[in-house]
């Protein structure tokens, strides 16, 4: 466990927003649903700046789950998606050990190709492609 | 700017990068490590740009397909929810629409063409049989109409054909070669039978309503049933505008 305690973060999905449900005690983030808020910059920012917060609390060895199962995000939220992976990504340089479980569709090429892409551009987190029938 | 800003950190690069640019008595090592952390943003920068623009082009294309699929499922459900399954000809409510659509325009002749005996053709030779019979009775109107007129069915063995600004004597000709066509030759479906029909035709000025015109060549249609069925019966509506 990390010195630092900080809340645990949970955030209800609606029809544009994914359920975000950060347990920081447990060290599972998880951001399920579909993405398209009015304002995605706000709506991520909250989520990035706590995520940063609690990667900075950790120890270095400790290991970290990331669970994304996003059906649809927009350009916007790619946007702020990538500052979030970013700050996985520099944890995992920091020594830490980071595993992203990428969910989609069986069928959906284009979520299941977005994550490939995050494996290519974020190397140092652990990537592993899950699709659902 | 917005706190909450996409460009947020991007904005803060270019304005730290701004101040030492302006500024032009720092070391050469502040101007080298502003440029090395400039050209590691801009690298990023173009890596997700380049994402960015890959994952909305295919979104894109793949919409575009999405919406090409909803246009022919648009269409297709247009053509069921106006067509007859059987005959392929407009479906009662379509005709309907035709009718008063065409009253509104111009006046219009309106033939209601029923089988005769149609009943006794379906319980002595059955449904199937039936089914034939009507498809190729369609078919056979419809080659003398040679794409004059909307058809519609409007019941089981009764249809209507809409003719648009035609005069009642020019309707009766049509209808004549209809009538003849049937009494010409047996029906390839009922070989052994003739199958013929009776017919109501009613000459209506603009601006009947749909239900007197409708009414009109329907008695004409009794008449001609009740006189002895294989026939043509004509009535006109009157009205105080003249043709």
């Amino acid at each position: 466990m990390s010195n630092v305690k900080i809340d645990n973060l949970h955030i209800a999905g609606t029809a544009c927003t994914p359920e975000v449900d950060f347990r920081f005690d447990i060290h599972r983030l998880s951001l399920k649903g579909e993405s398209y808020p009015e304002n995605a910059a706000a709506f991520y920012s909250r989520i990035i700046s706590e995520t940063r917060e609690y990667l900075a609390g950790l120890t270095p060895d400790e290991r970290v789950e990331v669970h994304v199962a996003l059906v649809y995000f927009n350009s916007s939220s790619t946007k702020m998606l990538f500052g979030f992976f970013e700050e996985l990504n520099q944890a995992a340089l920091c020594g830490m050990r980071v595993e992203l479980y990428w969910y989609h569709d069986r069928e959906d090429d284009t979520i299941e190709e977005f994550g490939q892409e995050l494996h290519i551009d974020f190397p140092e987190i652990g990537f592993h492609d899950i699709a659902l029938d | 700017m917005s706190t909450h800003d996409l460009f947020k950190a991007e904005n803060a690069i270019l304005a730290a990068a701004r101040t030492v640019g302006e500024q032009t008595n720092l070391s050469p090592e502040t101007y080298r490590n502003e440029l090395v952390s400039l050209i590691e943003h801009y690298h990023r920068l173009v890596r997700e740009s380049r994402r960015l623009i890959a994952h909305s082009d295919r979104a894109e294309r793949e919409l575009n397909t999405l919406n090409a699929r909803l246009h022919e499922l648009a269409v297709a459900m247009e053509y069921k929810a106006t067509h007859d399954p059987l005959t392929n000809i407009y479906n009662r409510g379509a005709i309907i629409e035709r009718m008063t659509h065409s009253l509104s325009k111009s006046h219009v002749a309106l033939v209601v063409l029923d089988i005769d005996y149609f009943k006794c053709i379906n319980d002595e030779f059955g449904h199937p049989t039936g089914d034939a019979v009507i498809c190729e009775l369609v078919s056979r109107v419809q080659g003398v109409l040679n794409g004059l007129g909307d058809i519609g069915r409007v019941g089981g063995e009764e249809f209507s054909i809409v003719l648009a600004e035609f005069s009642l004597a020019q309707a009766v000709t049509l209808v004549e070669e209809i009538h003849a066509s049937l009494n010409q030759s047996p029906l390839a479906a009922l070989p052994q039978r003739l199958v013929t029909a009776s017919f109501g035709v009613s000459w209506c000025p603009r601006g009947t309503r749909f239900e007197d015109a409708y009414g009109s060549a329907d008695a004409a249609l009794y008449e001609a049933k009740r006189q002895g069925r294989n026939r043509i019966m004509q009535k006109t509506i009157c009205s105080a505008k003249e043709y």
